[in-house]
C-alpha cells in the first residue's frame, strides 16, 4: 500500500513548512509542493491516463491546498489531508472525463517517459477500462477500501469489487501478451 | 497467464511517485499569487482585440451561451452552501464547452508574449470559434448527436493545441 505516512524524522520539517506556508510563506509552499506533487501527480495520472488532464489537475489540487492551508489542523497528517484533496479533484476530474468520453472514442493522450522503471504495468493501467483503472487504482495503488470507493465514485460496492476483480484480470492478461 | 501472486509483486514494484514531463511549479505560483489574475487578462487580452475580429460576435455568443447553460444547470446542493461543480449534472455538449472554455482562460491568463510567427493568433482562434458555434448550432436541432459532440471535442482540441503553441512561443 502506498498510503503511508511520512518517515518520522520528516514529520517536524513538514510542520514548519505547514506552519510557514500557512502564514502565506510561498517558499515554503513551494517545498511542500516539491516534496509532494510526485505522489499528487501519480494518482492524477493513473486514475486520469492523460498527461495533460493531470498536469491541470495536480496544479488544482496544490491551488485548493493553499487556499484552504488555514483549515488543516493537524487533527491528520498533513500528508494524509493533502492526498484526501489529491484523490477528490483527481476523481472530480475524472467525472468529468467520463462525461466527455461519452462524445468520443479517442484515445486519450497517454503519458510517457515520466512513467518510470515499471513503465509497462503503467501502460497497462492506462488502458484499463475508465471505471475498472479508477476502482483498481484507489485500491490497489491508494489502499481505499471497497466501501470508500463506492462512495467516492458514486457506484456500489459491489460493482467496485467486480471492477477490480476485471481490472486484474485484464492487466494479467495484457502482461501475458507482452 | 501471470499468476495473482506475480501480479501483486509488480503492483507492489510501482512508484509511489511519478514526475510531470515539465515544471508545473511556474503556472502554479501564477495561480497561487493572483488568483484573479488570470479573469483579468483574459478580459485585458479580449476587448480590443476580440471585438475587432470579424467573428467576435459568434465568440461572444457561444461565450454567452456556456455562461448561461453552466448557470442553468450548475446549483447548490442547499441554499445555505457554496456552489459546487457537478459535471454529473451537465449533458455531454455543455461538458465539452465548460471544460475546454475554462482550460482556454487559462492557457489565455498564461500567455506572457507572442512569437511573431503567431502574429495572426486571434484570428486563427476566431476561426476556430466560428466553426464551434456552427456545430453548436447544428447540434441545438440535432441535441446528443454523437458525430456533432465528437467534432466539437475535435474543434476545441485543435483550438486548444494552437493555442499552447502560442502561449509556449513567448515563454522561450
Amino acid at each position: 500500500m502506498l498510503r503511508s505516512e511520512c518517515p518520522e524524522q520528516k514529520v517536524l520539517a513538514m510542520d514548519d513548512l505547514v506552519r510557514l506556508s500557512q502564514q502565506g510563506d510561498r517558499v515554503a509552499f513551494r517545498q511542500l509542493y516539491q516534496q509532494h506533487s510526485g505522489r499528487v501527480y501519480a494518482v492524477c495520472l493513473r486514475l486520469l491516463a492523460d498527461r495533460s488532464k493531470a498536469e491541470d489537475a495536480c496544479q488544482e489540487v496544490f491551488v485548493k491546498v493553499w487556499q484552504q492551508l488555514t483549515l488543516f489542523r493537524g487533527d491528520s497528517s498533513f500528508s494524509t489531508w493533502l492526498h484526501s484533496i489529491a484523490s477528490r479533484t483527481a476523481i472530480d476530474v475524472w467525472r468529468q472525463d467520463k462525461l466527455l468520453r461519452l462524445a468520443t472514442e479517442e484515445l486519450p493522450e497517454v503519458a510517457g517517459a515520466e512513467l518510470g522503471q515499471s513503465r509497462e504495468l503503467e501502460q497497462l493501467i492506462l488502458r484499463l477500462p475508465h471505471q475498472a483503472r479508477a476502482v483498481f487504482v484507489l485500491f490497489a495503488l491508494e489502499g481505499y477500501q471497497h466501501q470508500e470507493i463506492a462512495e467516492l465514485l458514486g457506484i456500489a460496492e459491489g460493482s467496485s469489487k467486480s471492477q477490480y476483480h476485471r481490472a486484474r484480470q485484464l492487466l494479467r492478461e495484457w502482461l501475458d501478451e507482452n | 497467464m501471470k499468476t495473482e501472486h506475480e501480479l501483486d509483486a509488480l503492483i507492489a514494484g510501482l512508484s509511489a511517485e511519478l514526475k510531470p514531463s515539465r515544471d508545473l511549479w511556474p503556472e502554479l505560483e501564477q495561480r497561487l499569487t493572483d488568483p484573479e489574475a488570470m479573469t483579468e487578462k483574459v478580459v485585458q487580452l479580449k476587448p480590443n482585440q476580440w471585438l475587432s475580429v470579424p467573428f467576435a460576435s459568434a465568440y461572444v455568443a457561444s461565450a454567452a451561451s456556456v455562461l448561461f447553460a453552466v448557470t442553468l444547470f450548475w446549483q447548490p446542493a442547499t441554499p445555505t452552501q457554496p456552489l459546487v461543480f457537478n459535471p454529473q449534472m451537465l449533458d455531454a455538449e455543455t461538458a465539452i464547452v465548460y471544460s475546454f472554455e475554462q482550460a482556454k482562460a487559462e492557457q489565455l491568463a498564461s500567455m506572457k508574449a507572442v512569437d511573431p510567427v503567431y502574429a495572426d493568433w486571434q484570428q486563427q482562434l476566431a476561426q476556430w470559434q466560428q466553426a464551434i458555434a456552427q456545430v453548436q448550432m447544428a447540434l441545438k436541432y440535432n441535441p446528443n448527436e454523437a458525430l456533432l459532440l465528437k467534432q466539437l471535442k475535435q474543434l476545441y482540441s485543435q483550438q486548444q493545441n494552437y493555442l499552447q503553441k502560442v502561449v509556449q512561443s513567448g515563454l522561450v
